[in-house]
């Protein structure tokens, strides 16, 4: 089955249809929806919302952008609402000015693995984690992000500057392999 | 970009994990329970619409029947053949439908009335003239009737000690004159009774009030309004101090000399107006009238109280037709520790506290249950035939549960098509005790909330459209 059959049949609700797009696009999206939340169970909740969202708005969506993008957007979208009702996450939703180090300049590039790397991104405070994945992932610019989560554009921008610090002292060898000591332990 | 932030982005938009197997039929599961619930929303829609038509037909009714009283009163007296105590033709009692309804609460003097009671003849108005004065009749009465506002049971009795000719009926004043010209009383209770009707014979018959029966139906529609969560941050979205126009109809059946329900406005909670049944905003007062439909228009302003989540201070006002209100009172709306079932085929659950912190995100799916509990002080001026005023102390507690559907939104309801887009319709059923009396309400709802997408202003939108049944359980009456 093309893309496009598979597009005007989702659009008929043609469960088949709906399966080939999921199987296609959910390994991706679950990858974006692991990198907001702090465990592949909610990943997966967030992931199963989002394609629910998906088919129940199929109609909305433009041939003319691509689709990927779209569904791109509805998951992240998702993963933010998420965030807002689950109370285990929305009280970890701390802008506070103090939670993290200060500002360190990049020392080097690591060789981790992209798998390691998003492990750090979703080691960090969930406030952080969403303004890094945001900002220095789906790159949106820090007026887009204060909107979207209601703060200053101020604050999104030291937040992220301290989440990128913590993240490249983590990316350090020496760092990294404390934290994976303390994992093991 | 130096080298870290290019391997981060990298690394985000190539990371991929594999779903766990039965993920798919998760989400299949939840697609077939929506497809049935999009049935369902159709009823949703449906639902205010009948309570509207509903309220209308009735009220259409009430008029008629209190038309068909009026005629009825309108009496021509024969010389009693019969009762040798009446032989001037004086008769100061009626045998009307209402008449035999009189409740058992009657006075001695009402009741020796009663027995001098023959059946009348009846004819309409337009038949009254000179000719239809048979010609034995010493007198003839001609009957007309005007409704009065008697406010209070006081006011009945000091009539009755005034004209041992009055006797109770429902809020009707007949006026005997002899059958030379109908006269209107006005306000019973304003006027100086005595002077009125010196000249005349008045029989005033009064029911006393059937019971608390009463309902109101009443519509609400808000317009634009930002919301809280345009104003704050993630992590402070509790309930906040607001302020909120109202314009809508409202219809009131009074039932007797009982009740009136205060409408929308009072004491509505900022953050949860529009979710909430029978809530603070149904609070009774004495006062006899008839059904009334009146356009109302108010606002309120509510205050939060520092350091608290969920208690404020409400101060605020309305007109509805003849009737103005100012009101004011203490509010805590809390959440019973109950499990709120939750949406989704994870089987998750979550405890209704969470309710409170969506307030106006209006993100609540599900059922959840609440208890609020509430006091005021609320001062009502009401025009029947006068204006009359009431003050009234009051408090209680809700306790509800509801149940809120998502929903897909019109398109072109919101102002741009990039805002996230949310909908609800709602059917909530609480009961509420406020002093003395309980009542229980459905309270159906369906609202859009609009809230800012990636690429706009940080605006939300409310609009909605609420409607509201109330009955007060007529369990404790006091005549």
């Amino acid at each position: 089955m093309d893309e496009k059959s598979i597009l005007d049949l989702c659009r008929k609700n043609n469960r088949q249809a709906q399966k080939s797009l999921y199987q296609l696009h959910a390994p991706f999206m679950l990858g974006v929806c692991y990198r907001y939340t702090k465990s592949r169970d909610d990943a997966e909740d967030v992931l199963q919302e989002g394609f629910v969202k998906v088919f129940t708005q199929f109609h909305q969506y433009k041939e003319s952008g691509s689709l990927q993008a779209w569904i791109y957007k509805i998951m992240v979208t998702t993963a933010i609402s998420y965030l807002r009702r689950h109370k285990r996450y929305r009280s970890q939703m701390d802008f506070s000015e103090n939670a993290l180090h200060p500002v360190v300049e990049p020392r080097g590039i690591s060789n981790l693995q992209t798998a390691d790397l998003m492990e750090l991104v979703r080691k960090l405070p969930t406030g952080y984690q969403t303004i890094f994945n945001l900002a220095g992932i789906e790159g949106y610019d820090h007026t887009e992000i204060s909107e979207i989560l209601g703060i200053s554009v101020q604050t999104s921008r030291s937040q992220y500057s301290r989440a990128r610090a913590q993240l490249i002292k983590w990316v350090d060898a020496s760092e990294w392999q404390v934290l994976k000591s303390k994992e093991n332990n | 970009m130096d080298g870290f932030d290019e391997n981060m982005k990298k690394g985000g938009t190539q990371f991929e994990m594999e779903p766990s197997p039965e993920l798919w039929s998760h989400i299949e599961k939840q697609l077939d329970e929506n497809k049935d619930k999009r049935r369902a929303i159709w009823l949703w829609w449906l639902l205010p619409f009948l309570m509207v038509a509903s309220g209308v037909y009735w009220y259409t009714n009430q008029n008629k029947d209190i038309t068909t009283l009026e005629d009825e009163l309108i009496t021509v007296v024969s010389p009693d053949q019969e009762n040798p105590k009446k032989k001037d033709g004086i008769i100061n009692a009626q045998k009307t439908e209402e008449g035999n309804q009189l409740s058992g609460n009657q006075s001695p003097i009402t009741e020796s009335l009663k027995q001098q009671v023959r059946p009348l003849q009846s004819i309409s108005k337009d038949q009254i003239t000179p000719d239809i004065i048979p010609a034995e009749a010493k007198t003839m009465q001609v009957n007309a009737t005007a409704t009065v506002s008697i406010v209070r049971k006081e006011a009945y009795e000091r009539l009755l000690k005034k004209l041992p000719q009055i006797e109770f009926s429902k809020s009707s004043l007949t006026i005997i004159d002899g059958g030379k010209q109908l006269k209107q009383l006005p306000a019973l209770v304003d006027s100086e009774v005595s002077k009125a009707i010196q000249p005349i014979s008045i029989k005033v018959k009064t029911e006393e009030a059937d019971s608390l029966n009463s309902v109101l139906v009443s519509a609400a529609v808000a317009g634009r309004e930002k919301t809280d969560s345009t104003k704050k941050s993630l992590n402070k979205n509790k309930a906040n101090g607001g302020f909120r126009i109202i314009i809508g109809t409202g219809f009131h059946n009074l039932g007797g000399k009982g009740l009136g329900l205060n409408p929308l406005l009072d004491g509505i909670n900022n953050s949860t107006v529009f979710n909430s049944p029978g809530n603070p905003g149904s609070s009774a007062v004495l006062q006899p009238t008839r059904a009334r439909l009146g356009f109302m228009v108010g606002a309120e302003k509510t205050i939060k109280i520092k350091g608290s989540n969920r208690i404020e201070w409400v101060i605020g006002s309305q007109y509805q037709y003849q009737r103005i209100e100012a009101f004011t009172g203490n509010r805590s709306d809390s959440s019973l520790p109950f499990i709120s079932n939750r949406r989704g085929s994870s089987g998750e659950t979550s405890m209704a506290p969470y309710y409170y912190n969506v307030g106006n995100n209006q993100s609540h799916i599900g059922h959840q249950h609440r208890l609020s509990i509430h006091t005021g002080l609320q001062l009502t001026l009401d025009k029947a035939k006068h204006w009359s005023w009431q003050n009234r102390i009051y408090g209680g507690i809700i306790i509800s549960s509801d149940y809120l559907q998502p929903q897909t939104i019109i398109p072109g309801w919101v102002p741009s098509a990039n805002l996230i887009r949310k909908s609800h319709a709602g059917l909530e059923t609480g009961i509420q005790y406020t002093y003395g009396r309980w009542g229980t309400g459905v309270f159906a709802q369906q609202n859009v909330t609009a809230s800012s997408n990636f690429r706009n202003l940080p605006k939300q939108y409310w609009r909605g459209l609420e409607l509201r049944f109330f009955y007060n359980i007529p369990s404790s009456v006091k005549k």
